[in-house]
């Protein structure tokens, strides 16, 4: 395996709290970190990358990804979806069980975590399905789930509306030790809404969802938590009203974790303004208020992890009448420039607290040994450019997924070298596979 | 009235000015001048109609697709009427699936209706906000004729027109009564006057007010009783039970109970105050038959007035300066 030294830039370590950001020398070998430090003196490298007013930090870990595959290759496969997480910079990415066949058992885990090998260009991980084909009804082998590799465990609650499952899956999850993951949402509460409730649905004449759809899962789980406290997370949070209740339960000292998307930290229902099906995803896009507390709650930690939430479609499924479109967005390739442009840029978010929120969270979240940027670690690297300025173009994606609202915006920062398990993937910017 | 007079007199009231839109998705596409337009053709058409001519040729030679994807009958029959006595071929397309559900892109759909050559597209479709999206897809002038709870602008227009005859240009204070919620005619009616400058009121239960209506400078009373002192004019809304509004309440008997408009009620408003419905009205539930029978009631006049305000704005779209662009 080649040497790769990464010379002369601003390494970004979160979990190195004395000198998180410092310019300093990588030398890679047989795959791992082998050194960190200034001025390293490593001549005959087989690969010297110049990282000179770049940022190196630990490769990307996007807990929250629709691979789509198995069932419907037609909106993206595992090896595109590969393709699109390394040019955004992120090596480890998440599936979500929800495909056809639904991944409930061990052989649909294996599979996925075997094309992910296939592919072999970023890592590829897998959620499991709580409940048999996602029917909300019977708890899925989940013990076995577990044993063949599957990282978390999806209580999917527009399903799973009843608190007695999910008080099950509480304990029978604590038995062995498995995370559980959950988009809380009340599918009584929603009832047919396709976006959120308020002034903006009013003026389209569309059906609205309400904040407490949301609040009220968040709400009821945390009570059941506190009897069964068992590692829990909440997916890509929408509501202030959410924010609120994780920030309390987490100072009460439960074993509670939560992310949000990069769309709901920049855009609201303002967004669906003229029917735009782009912005229909769910939880839908919510008011300014939310956002904002959204962002209080990424600079304050109780939001632990950004996620893309990536959903490709067909064109066809959001080129009808608004009500019908296909909820969900693309977003491996657009995840770092969006959230680096909001928070670091026009927040001013410290580098360490940003890349934690990308990195060694989620890692530590989905009990990865990944996100890790220290010698002996794994060495999955990405290399930022911190002022690129670029324009967001949908039709330049290496993900099968057009589905974006954020076609024509400009943002700063671009991978432009990434590296997994030591090997190059990525590098000015093109994938080397 | 010859059509040569019909000519002499529209052009007169016209006086060679265009509608600022190419179609007619939304009242908030319509200017105050854009109004006053189309109502003066619209009295001009409807006198030619009560002087007893039907038909003329203004628009012979000019194609009008009804496109409709949802039950209608009234709205479908006074377009295509409308377009039937301008003397513009008129077809009607009715499209049972989504285009989405065929496996269509709206684009597709587009397409396909726009190589039917139509100068105007008249749309009915149950999703809100179909007719914008494929306004921007067809060369033809797009009309909506109501999308999902979105809206429905010749509906408020003729309720202006019948109430302009009747009060002339007053600022009215006027209430609605009931489903605003799923009403895509209360959806219209209220862009339109709040443009006007109307004291909007509505009277209904908390279940079926729009979120954030205050925004559209509308007062809400839960009591019917307390929301019709100082009234001009009184709109009953149907309650939507084909758009699932039915549970909405606990049952029609105690709606009607609580929000029907009845003598007594009626009684509490202006003297000369009007009643106003977009029919087709439920009688003894919306309205008791003594008011839809009362001398103020307008319901049959707004029915008379679909006509002429259709002709108008079939006829400034279609003879439009401007055209739209090739939009593929």
């Amino acid at each position: 395996m080649k040497t790769i030294l990464i010379q002369n830039g601003q390494v970004v370590n979160p979990a190195n709290k004395r000198n998180s950001v410092r310019v300093a020398d990588i030398f890679i070998r047989d795959g791992k970190i082998a050194k960190i430090k200034a001025n390293l003196d490593r001549p005959g490298a087989d690969i010297v990358l110049n990282a000179k007013g770049k940022l190196v930090t630990a490769g990307l870990v996007d807990m929250h990804v629709h691979l789509r595959e198995p069932g419907r290759e037609d909106k993206e496969t595992i090896a595109t979806a590969s393709r699109a997480a390394a040019l955004g910079g992120i090596t480890t990415i998440l599936g979500m069980p929800n495909t056809n066949p639904t991944i409930d058992n061990q052989t649909t885990v294996k599979f996925v975590l075997e094309k992910g090998r296939e592919a072999g260009i970023v890592n590829v991980l897998t959620a499991g399905s709580l409940t048999k084909k996602m029917e909300g009804h019977e708890l899925a082998e989940i013990w076995e789930m577990r044993e063949a590799g599957a990282s978390m465990i999806i209580d999917d609650c527009a399903e799973t509306s009843g608190m007695g499952l999910r008080k099950l899956a509480l304990e029978y999850c604590q038995t062995f030790g498995m995370p559980i993951l959950t988009h809380p949402e009340d599918a009584d509460l929603k009832d047919g809404a396709v976006m959120n409730e308020g002034w903006m649905a009013t003026q389209l004449g569309l059906p609205g969802s309400p904040t407490t759809t949301e609040a009220l899962v968040v709400a009821r789980t945390i009570e059941l938590l506190r009897e069964t406290p068992t590692p829990y997370h909440f997916t890509h949070v929408s509501t202030g009203r959410s924010v609120e209740l994780i920030r309390a339960a987490k100072k009460s000292g439960l074993p509670i974790t939560a992310d949000t998307t990069a769309h709901h930290l920049l855009l609201t229902d303002a967004a669906c303004a003229n029917y735009c099906t782009a912005a229909k995803v769910d939880p839908p896009l919510r008011s300014e208020a939310d956002r904002q507390q959204l962002i209080a709650g990424i600079l304050d930690s109780t939001l632990d992890a950004l996620i893309s939430d990536h959903a490709p479609h067909l064109l066809v499924e959001k080129f009808v009448p608004f009500a019908e479109a296909a909820v969900g967005i693309t977003g491996l390739e657009t995840l770092f420039a969006l959230t680096f442009s909001e928070l670091v840029k026009k927040h001013k978010m410290s580098l360490e607290d940003f890349f934690a929120k990308l990195t060694i969270n989620p890692a530590k979240i989905i009990r990865s040994d990944r996100g890790r940027i220290e010698e002996g670690a794994i060495a999955d690297l990405s290399i930022f450019d911190p002022n690129m300025e670029w324009i967001i173009d949908k039709n330049k994606f290496a993900s099968k997924g057009r589905n974006t609202p954020f076609h024509g915006r400009k943002v700063f920062g671009k991978a432009t070298d990434v590296l997994v398990g030591g090997a190059l993937m990525v590098r000015k910017g093109e994938l080397q596979k | 009235m010859t059509t040569a007079n019909l000519l002499a007199e529209l052009k007169k009231t016209r006086k060679a000015k265009n509608l600022s839109n190419l179609d007619l998705i939304s009242v908030e596409n319509i200017t105050l001048d854009d109004l006053e337009l189309i109502l003066a053709v619209a009295r001009v058409f409807k006198k030619f109609i009560t002087d007893g001519a039907k038909k003329c040729d203004l628009l012979k030679g000019k194609t009008i697709v009804n496109f409709f994807n949802e039950n209608s009958t009234r709205t479908r029959s006074s377009f295509e009427l409308a377009g039937k006595h301008l003397g513009a071929d008129v077809i009607n397309l009715a499209g049972s699936a989504s285009s989405g559900k065929k496996g269509e892109t709206l684009g597709d759909s587009a397409r396909t209706l726009d190589a039917l050559n139509a100068d105007i597209l008249i749309i009915r479709d149950a999703n809100s906000g179909a007719a914008f999206q494929l306004s921007s897809l067809v060369r033809a002038s797009v009309v909506n004729a109501g999308d999902g709870w979105h809206e429905h602008p010749t509906q408020a227009l003729l309720e202006l027109l019948t109430l302009r005859e009747k009060f002339g240009n007053k600022k009215l204070t006027y209430l609605f009564v009931g489903d605003a919620l799923h009403s895509r005619v209360f959806g219209s009616q209220v862009r339109l006057y709040q443009k006007l400058g109307f004291e909007l009121r509505l009277a209904a239960p908390q279940t079926l007010i729009p979120k954030g209506v205050e925004n559209w400078g509308v007062k809400v009373f839960y009591k019917i009783e307390d929301a019709l002192p100082g009234c001009d004019a009184i709109h009953a809304i149907r309650l939507q039970t084909e758009r699932a509004a039915g549970k909405f309440v606990a049952t029609g008997r105690e709606y009607s109970k609580n929000y029907c408009l009845n003598l007594p009620r009626v009684a509490l408003a202006k003297k000369d105050a009007v009643i106003l419905h977009a029919g087709p009205v439920i009688r003894e539930f919306d309205l008791r038959t003594e008011v839809l029978e009362s001398p103020n009631c307008l319901v049959q006049q707004m029915v008379e007035n679909g006509l002429p305000i259709r002709m108008a704005v079939e006829w400034l779209l279609a003879t439009n300066k401007t055209k739209k662009k090739q939009p593929w």
